[in-house]
C-alpha cells in the first residue's frame, strides 16, 4: 500500500509538472491566442479589451493557479472566444470515451489472443506472418488504414457505413457506424500490443521456476495461469496504460476521418480557429486520463509482484 | 542486407524524380471525374489530375520524416551514451521519458505548432524532435550501457580520456547496428506524426500538395472517384512497407 501511494505521488507530481510545462509553453511561444482568434482585422483596443475580459492580462502564475483550481473542480476554463469549454465538450467527451473504450477492449482481447497463438507456434507460418504483419500494421497511420477500410468495406463490399450519421437525439444512427472507426484506430495499436504481449510471455516462460514447474509435471494450463501470466502482467499492463495516450491522439485523426462527433473533432476544430487555450485544456484532459491509466498499471504491477521481491 | 534496400531505394528515387515528369496537374477540369483520357486516375476535388498529385505529394513529406529521423537518432545516441557513462544523466532521461508519456506526440506537436504561428516547418521539426528524443534516448541508453561496461571503454576512461572523446571514438562506432534500426524506426514514427499533422491540416504547415492532405481533401468525393483517396493512401502504405523490408524497421520495437 505504501509503495502504491508512493507511486501515486510520483505520478501526480509528474502530471503537475507536465501541466505547468504545457501551460507555460503555450504562453511563452510567440503566438498571441487572442490576436490569432480575432484575426488581423481586429483593432489593438478590441484585442486588449478581450484579453482583459478573459483575465489574460494577469501574470502567468496567477493565471495558471486559477486554471488549475478550475481543472480540479472539473471546470476546463473558457476558449479565447469566451465560450465555456465544458459546454463545448458536452456529449462529445462521452462519445470519445465510447470510441476509445471500445477500441481499448478490442486491443486487449485481440492482442492477448493473437500473442497466445503466436507464442504457441513461434516458428510456424502463423508466427512468421505475424512478425511481418504486426510490424507493418504498427507503422500504418490510422487515417491511411481507415481510408483503405472504407474503400473495401463501404465502397466495394457495401457492408458498413463510410461515415458517421447522428440522429436527432444526438446518438449514432446505428452501432455499425462504430465498426470501421474502432478497426482503424484499434488494428495498429493491437499489432503493437501483440508484439509487447508476445515478448513479455516469452520472457516469463524462460524463467527458471517456470521450467521447474513444467518438469515437476504441473499441467500446462496451470503453468500458464499461475506462473507465466502473473509475471507477464506488469509489462502488459504498463504497455496498455501508455497506449491510452496514443489512442486518444489517434482518436483525433479517426474522428476527423469518419466525421465522428467526439472531443477529437474539437481538437481538430481548435486548429482551424487557432484556439490555443482550448487545445491546452484538452491536452490537460488527455494527460489526466493517461495518468489514471498509469496508476492502474502501477497497482497491477505491485499486485502481481506481491511477495516476489 | 544490400539487396533488401533495392526496392526502398527505387521507391525513394521515384518519389524524388516524379515531380520532374512532364505531367501537369492542370486545373479547370470537372472535379472527381472518372479515370479516362488525359487523367489515368481521374481528377480530385479541384479538378486536378490525381496521378500528377500523387507524383508530387511525397517528396516533402519523406524529406521532413528523414530529417526528423536523422536528428532524433543522432541526438538520442549522444544523450544515451552520456547517460550510460553518467548515472545522473540517465535519471534525467528516465524522468523526461516518464513525463513525455503524458502528452502523446501528435497532440504535443499540434500544440507547439499552433502556439507558434509563423513557425512553419522549423517549428514542426523542433516539436517532433522534442517529443521523439526522450523515448529514443532511453532505448539508446540501454544499448550504450552494454558498450560502457566493456573493458576498452573503462580503460579509456581510466586513462583520462574526455567524455566527448570516449563517446565519439569508443562508443558510437559500436552502436552502429542499433543506430541503423533506430533510424528506420524514427523515420516511420516521424512520417506518422508529420502525416497526422498534415491530415489534421494545421494552417501554414504542410497544408497543401502532399499525400496526407490529398486523402483529407478528397475524402468527400470518395464515391465519385475512389482513386483520389486510394492513390495517396496507397503511396503512404507502400512507403511504410518498403521502409520495413529495407531497414527492418517498425514504428517501435518492443
Amino acid at each position: 500500500m505504501i509503495r502504491f501511494l508512493a507511486a501515486l505521488a510520483v505520478r501526480a507530481g509528474l502530471l503537475l509538472v507536465v501541466l505547468a510545462a504545457v501551460y507555460a509553453a503555450a504562453d511563452a511561444l510567440p503566438g498571441d491566442p487572442v490576436r490569432l482568434a480575432m484575426g488581423p482585422t481586429a483593432s489593438p483596443a478590441d484585442v486588449e479589451a478581450r484579453r482583459e475580459s478573459l483575465g489574460l492580462d494577469r501574470p502567468l502564475p496567477a493565471r495558471f493557479a486559477d486554471w488549475l483550481s478550475g481543472l480540479v473542480q472539473g471546470d476546463l476554463g473558457t476558449t479565447v472566444r469566451g465560450q465555456p469549454i465544458n459546454d463545448l465538450l458536452g456529449d462529445r467527451l462521452a462519445s470519445t470515451l465510447l470510441l476509445t473504450g471500445l477500441t481499448f477492449a478490442f486491443v486487449l482481447v485481440v492482442a492477448l489472443a493473437w500473442a497466445a497463438l503466436w507464442s504457441a507456434r513461434p516458428r510456424g507460418r502463423f508466427g512468421r506472418t505475424s512478425a511481418v504483419g504486426t510490424s507493418i500494421l504498427v507503422a500504418t497511420p490510422e487515417f491511411v488504414l481507415g481510408t483503405l477500410l472504407v474503400l473495401v468495406f463501404a465502397l466495394v463490399l457495401g457492408l458498413l457505413p463510410a461515415t458517421t450519421v447522428v440522429g436527432a437525439d444526438g446518438r449514432l444512427a446505428t452501432p455499425l457506424m462504430l465498426v470501421l472507426p474502432v478497426l482503424a484506430l484499434g488494428l495498429p495499436h493491437a499489432a503493437w500490443q501483440t508484439r509487447v504481449n508476445r515478448a513479455a510471455i516469452a520472457e516469463a516462460a524462460a524463467m527458471p521456476h517456470v521450467e521447474q514447474a513444467r518438469l515437476d509435471g504441473v499441467p500446462e494450463r496451470r503453468v500458464v495461469t499461475r506462473h507465466v501470466l502473473p509475471l507477464a502482467a506488469p509489462t502488459i499492463a504498463a504497455s496498455l496504460a501508455t497506449m491510452v495516450g496514443t489512442l486518444l491522439a489517434g482518436a483525433v485523426v479517426v474522428e476527423t476521418l469518419f466525421n465522428y462527433p467526439g472531443a477529437g473533432q474539437l481538437v481538430a476544430g481548435s486548429l482551424e480557429s487557432r484556439d490555443t487555450t482550448l487545445l491546452v485544456s484538452l491536452t490537460a484532459l488527455c494527460g489526466l486520463v493517461v495518468v489514471a491509466a498509469l496508476v492502474i498499471a502501477d497497482a497491477i504491477r505491485l499486485w502481481a509482484l506481491r511477495g516476489r521481491r | 542486407m544490400k539487396r533488401r534496400l533495392v526496392p526502398l531505394a527505387a521507391w525513394v528515387a521515384l518519389v524524388a524524380l516524379a515531380p520532374l515528369l512532364p505531367i501537369t496537374a492542370g486545373e479547370g477540369a470537372m472535379p472527381f471525374a472518372d479515370p479516362g483520357a488525359g487523367h489515368p486516375l481521374g481528377t480530385d476535388a479541384l479538378g486536378r489530375d490525381v496521378l500528377a498529385g500523387a507524383f508530387e505529394g511525397g517528396l516533402l513529406l519523406l524529406t521532413v520524416a528523414a530529417a526528423i529521423a536523422l536528428i532524433v537518432t543522432t541526438l538520442s545516441a549522444l544523450l544515451g551514451s552520456l547517460a550510460a557513462l553518467h548515472r545522473r544523466a540517465g535519471r534525467a532521461i528516465d524522468a523526461a521519458a516518464d513525463a513525455f508519456i503524458l502528452v502523446p506526440p501528435v497532440i504535443g506537436v499540434l500544440l507547439v505548432v499552433l502556439a507558434w504561428p509563423g513557425g512553419g516547418l522549423p517549428a514542426l521539426l523542433a516539436a517532433t524532435v522534442l517529443f521523439g528524443v526522450p523515448y529514443c534516448a532511453k532505448v539508446m541508453r540501454s544499448a550504450a550501457s552494454a558498450v560502457a561496461a566493456t573493458g576498452y571503454v573503462e580503460a579509456a576512461r581510466a586513462s583520462g580520456e574526455s567524455t566527448a572523446r570516449v563517446i565519439a571514438v569508443e562508443m558510437l562506432p559500436n552502436l552502429a547496428p542499433t543506430l541503423v534500426t533506430q533510424l528506420g524506426l524514427r523515420f516511420t514514427e516521424g512520417l506518422y506524426v508529420v502525416s497526422a499533422v498534415a491530415f489534421l491540416r494545421l494552417p501554414g504547415v504542410l497544408d497543401e500538395g502532399n499525400w496526407a492532405v490529398m486523402v483529407r481533401d478528397n475524402a468527400p468525393g470518395m464515391l465519385l472517384n475512389p482513386w483520389a483517396v486510394a492513390a495517396p493512401a496507397a503511396c503512404l502504405l507502400i512507403t511504410v512497407i518498403l521502409v520495413h523490408t529495407g531497414l527492418g524497421a517498425r514504428r517501435e520495437e518492443p
